[in-house]
């Protein structure tokens, strides 16, 4: 398959008090179409300024990212979910998994009908006229997520989407991720810390060295999907993964 | 919220600068820790009222309300005659107002000591000018500064008002010895329970009109009919004009009442009306120095019964006990009548000395005007005008009910002629 | 009605004790009732004269009424520059900083000139010193929305527009509106120090007038009737901030006590 998205020599630095720091030095790596990659790495090194820029919304000092071979910014194509709650604390879970479609100005009553049918899916059925303060974390998680898969772009970017979240419900949620996915065919770029997350739903893993990062390592998963926490190979393949950023945190 | 409105009415009424420091000198009082601490007390206690003395230089009143505690600490110098504290003039106390640790200190050092008393051996005497200081004053600032009541054998403090309606309040209310006030504000607080009477007289006439400008028109009071007349405090202003306006066959429904707040000369300069309540010696110099020329209705020659602008009033329930004290004060202030009369020069040199930033154009004019109205001797009128004043008072409305003279003025504590 | 007590009994006693003490207070020292009245004389003057005294409340609460209304508009117009322009913030923050330390006095004559003594300078004065916990408040809380939330706004190419009225402005309301409390009650000190620059009617009017005849009873029987219109605008701010923030409390959990 041809590369989806494309990047290429990816350079950024930010000025702070006492100079310059570099946080991207030369990362490259593509996704395929419907592709599911995720980016890891050891803390700090980067992770996020990479997902802002392809999300269009911090500038690359020098690469280019490119989207079907068509470079330039990636703004308006791909939708972004960031660690944070970034859901609007006074509008009702409807009315948040609604907001793209009113940015992009869509008809109404379509936009109701559409996300109305995906709150079963995302399991918050019965729960539309509720307030995010009404919300555990796993339900806000899941419709800011909701909300992203609603932005109608055909990729995803993810930034930690899990992180704050106890273990029972990461474990349920990963499961649930997958099968959207599946199902509706996005290209999802995963940025996580959990390792084993990683393996669980990528195919494709991208290792960063420590800051300044660049692309230590490049892996294709092949592990047959549904993929099991217990199964053997992936256990090993965690190891072996945990080695590495343990090593780059040495490094870094 | 209502110590921002208290605050807030202190403040309206907000005159110059009184310097704290030459309200000391002015009374000739040394620069005393106790006196200064004490000062300093009663202020604390009193910042508690009111929120205005916070205003360091700028706000001026001490006594604006009376409080227990100082009549307690009153009850106590009474009990407690006179222990002196040796003066320490090294003692560097920051002036009054400044320095909040500092109060605090004084106040918990003297809780220690106990009430200290005065300092000097004569006793003092509060006085509550009527408004800021101004050449009405002239006399009574000769005096303190002559030492003219120092001869009588008292110490004399000059305490300036937060508002007009002050005055007559604190000395009934105990919490100043004498007040100056006008003759017409003595009887309607009379009139309203207040326990007060008046013992002398500064400004024996009245000093009240109505001014126009005559570039706008106004040559005689009759040219009012049909125009706007400002005032600041009803009912007394707008019943002294209808008097002054009726004598001259205009009716009340012939000219237009605005208030105007206080700055009244500034809404007649704006042209927001044609005519003010004025005083000959202030307003009226005031628009002539801004180059106008002005047309004064003096009110006793429009039908307006003679009143005494400013009578000293005393404190009816405690004035026969205090005979000594109100004597020597009358003494004094009779001899700085006197003297002004005969040194004026001299006399507004003293005022100045106490009062540098008073030393302008206006304030000589007006004490140029006010200079033949001093009242002789500080005598108080005649028992026909002050019978002639009361019924003109009630007849319109503004007192309830009319009193035996006795009770509203006496001559005992004057000096002979 | 018993929950009605109840949820204010607190405050009913409270008053209970103030009013108690002060009654005791002002007898026992002898307080005359020119200096301060007793609360007994207050309540009692305040109700055989509660037409004159609502009268003018009518006319203050006027003054307040459109005082607010454009300080509040300017105010936020002003805080909406400032946010997005670093330049008229640094060129406008300290002015507006200044503009409040101008005591009325010294304004008076403007406005007098500007507006003669009508119903202008009084609504001037009451929006004026609404307006800086406004511009205040609002720019807080335009700066108080997670700039994450932005960058998915952004990213969605969203127009500055659209971040502002879906975004931003929302999330500027709790501090607008508790700007909005605390400029309510300012607002009717505002308009009653407007009053005394000059006019016909008002609780500040009639406050000055009844001092200078000493009836300080009718002062102060003004001054609670101004407490009073304080306290109602107060809760009118405190209804409507509850309608439009609803969201902020759960509502399967109305019952919880905070404790932190």
């Amino acid at each position: 398959m041809t590369a989806f998205l494309n990047v290429r020599q990816v350079r950024k630095k930010f000025s702070v008090p006492g100079g310059d720091l570099p946080v991207l030095d030369g990362v490259s790596f593509s996704i395929d179409r419907r592709g599911f990659a995720s980016v890891v790495g050891p803390s700090g090194c980067g992770k996020t300024t990479l997902i802002k820029i392809l999300a269009g919304i911090l500038q690359v000092d020098s690469g280019e990212v490119a989207v079907h071979s068509e470079t330039g910014s990636l703004r308006g194509q791909v939708a972004y979910m960031p660690q944070s709650d970034t859901l609007l604390p006074w509008r009702t879970a409807l009315a948040n998994a609604l907001l793209p479609s009113q940015i992009d100005r869509r008809p109404h009553e379509e936009a109701r009908h559409e996300t109305r049918d995906l709150f079963a899916r995302f399991g918050l059925s019965g729960f539309e006229d509720l307030y995010p303060v009404e919300l555990s974390g796993g339900m806000k998680q899941r419709l800011a997520l909701m909300r992203t898969f609603l932005s109608q772009r055909d990729i995803l970017l993810l930034d930690e989407p899990f992180g704050a979240l106890d273990a029972l419900t990461r474990v349920h949620l990963q499961d649930w991720l997958h099968s959207v996915w599946q199902e509706m065919g996005k290209t999802i770029l995963l940025v996580t810390h959990d390792v084993e997350e990683a393996l669980l739903l990528a195919d494709h893993i991208i290792l960063l060295s420590a800051r300044p990062a660049c692309v230590r390592n490049d892996f294709t998963i092949d592990i047959t999907r549904p993929r099991k926490r217990s199964d053997a190979s992936l256990v090993q393949q965690k190891e072996e993964l945990l080695q590495l950023i343990y090593a780059e945190e040495l490094n870094g | 919220m209502r110590r921002s409105i208290i605050a807030a009415l202190c403040h309206l009424e907000w005159v110059t600068k009184e310097k704290g420091s030459n309200a000391e000198t002015l009374t000739g009082v040394q620069d005393c820790f106790t006196t200064k601490g004490k000062k300093s007390t009663k202020q604390s206690e009193d910042e508690a009222l009111d929120p205005a003395l916070k205003l360091g230089d700028i706000a001026q009143p001490t006594t604006a309300f009376d409080n227990p505690w100082s009549s307690i600490l009153r009850a106590l110098r009474g009990a407690f005659p006179l222990a002196s504290v040796p003066c320490e003039p090294g003692l560097e106390v920051s002036t009054r107002s400044k320095r909040q640790g500092t109060k605090k200190l004084i106040v918990a050092l003297l809780l220690l000591v106990g009430v200290c008393v005065s300092v000097t051996a004569q006793p003092r005497l509060q006085v509550m000018l009527d408004f800021f200081p101004n050449p009405n004053h002239v006399p009574l600032i000769v005096a303190v500064e002559q030492g003219f009541f120092a001869d009588e054998g008292i110490e004399v403090e000059i305490v300036v008002p937060g508002s007009p309606s002050d005055p007559i309040k604190l000395v009934a209310a105990g919490a100043v010895d004498v007040a100056l006030t006008p003759q017409i504000n003595l009887l309607i607080a009379h009139d309203a329970d207040l326990p007060v009477i008046a013992i002398g007289s500064l400004i024996g006439s009245p000093l009240g009109g109505l001014l126009g400008l005559k570039e706008s028109g106004i040559a005689s009071l009759s040219d009012l009919r049909g125009q706007r007349i400002g005032y600041s405090l009803a009912p007394l202003e707008p019943i002294l004009w209808r008097t002054m306006l009726a004598s001259v066959g205009v009716e009340p429904d012939e000219y237009e009442l605005i208030n105007v707040g206080f700055n009244t000369v500034l809404s007649l300069l704006s042209g927001q009306v044609d005519a003010i309540g004025a005083f000959r010696n202030f307003e009226v110099p005031q628009v002539t120095i801004e180059g106008h020329e002005a047309a004064f209705f003096p009110e006793e020659e429009y039908g307006v019964p003679q009143t005494e602008e400013i009578v000293i009033a005393a404190n009816a329930e405690r004035v026969s006990k205090d005979a000594p004290r109100m004597r020597a004060f009358l003494a004094g202030l009779a001899r700085g009548i006197a003297f002004t009369v005969e040194h004026p020069q001299e006399a507004f040199q003293s005022f100045i000395d106490a009062y540098p930033d008073l030393d302008d154009d206006l304030n000589r004019r007006a004490y140029e005007i006010t200079l033949p109205l001093y009242s002789d001797g500080a005598r108080i009128g005649t028992q026909a005008e002050w019978q002639d004043l009361q019924d003109y008072l009630f007849e319109n409305g503004l007192i309830k009910s009319r009193f035996p003279l006795a009770e509203v003025c006496t001559e005992e504590y004057l000096p002979e002629k | 009605m018993a929950r009605a007590i109840r949820r204010y009994a607190a405050t009913l006693v409270t008053l209970s004790i103030v009013f108690s003490l002060w009654e005791a207070g002002v007898r026992l020292f002898h307080v005359p009732a020119y200096i301060l009245p007793p609360p007994s004389r207050i309540i009692t003057v305040f109700c055989t004269r509660f037409p004159l005294l609502l009268g003018h409340a009518g006319a203050t609460l006027i003054e307040v009424a459109l005082g607010m209304l454009l300080g509040v508009l300017g105010g936020f117009v002003l805080a909406v520059l400032i946010f997005y322009s670093h330049t008229l913030e640094r060129a406008l923050y300290p002015l507006i900083i200044a503009s409040q330390m101008i005591p009325v006095f010294a304004i008076a004559p403007l406005l007098v000139i500007w507006f003669g003594y009508g119903l202008w300078p009084k609504v001037t004065v009451a929006g004026l010193i609404v307006f800086f916990p406004i511009v205040v408040n609002t720019v807080d809380g335009l700066r108080s929305v997670n700039e994450e939330t932005i960058d998915v706004l952004r990213s969605l190419n969203a127009t500055r527009l659209q971040i502002f009225t879906r975004v931003r402005l929302p999330a500027s309301l709790p501090s607008l509106l508790s700007g909005l409390k605390v400029g309510v009650t300012l607002s009717v000190v505002g308009a009653t120090i407007g009053e005394w620059v000059g006019a016909k009617s008002g609780l500040g009017y009639l406050m000055i007038q009844s001092n200078a005849l000493l009836r300080i009873d009718l002062v102060f029987a003004a001054i609670l009737m101004l407490s009073l219109l304080g306290l109602l605008l107060f809760g009118i701010v405190r209804i409507i901030e509850r309608r439009l923030l609803h969201w902020r409390t759960p509502r399967n959990q109305k019952d919880r006590r905070r404790t932190t």
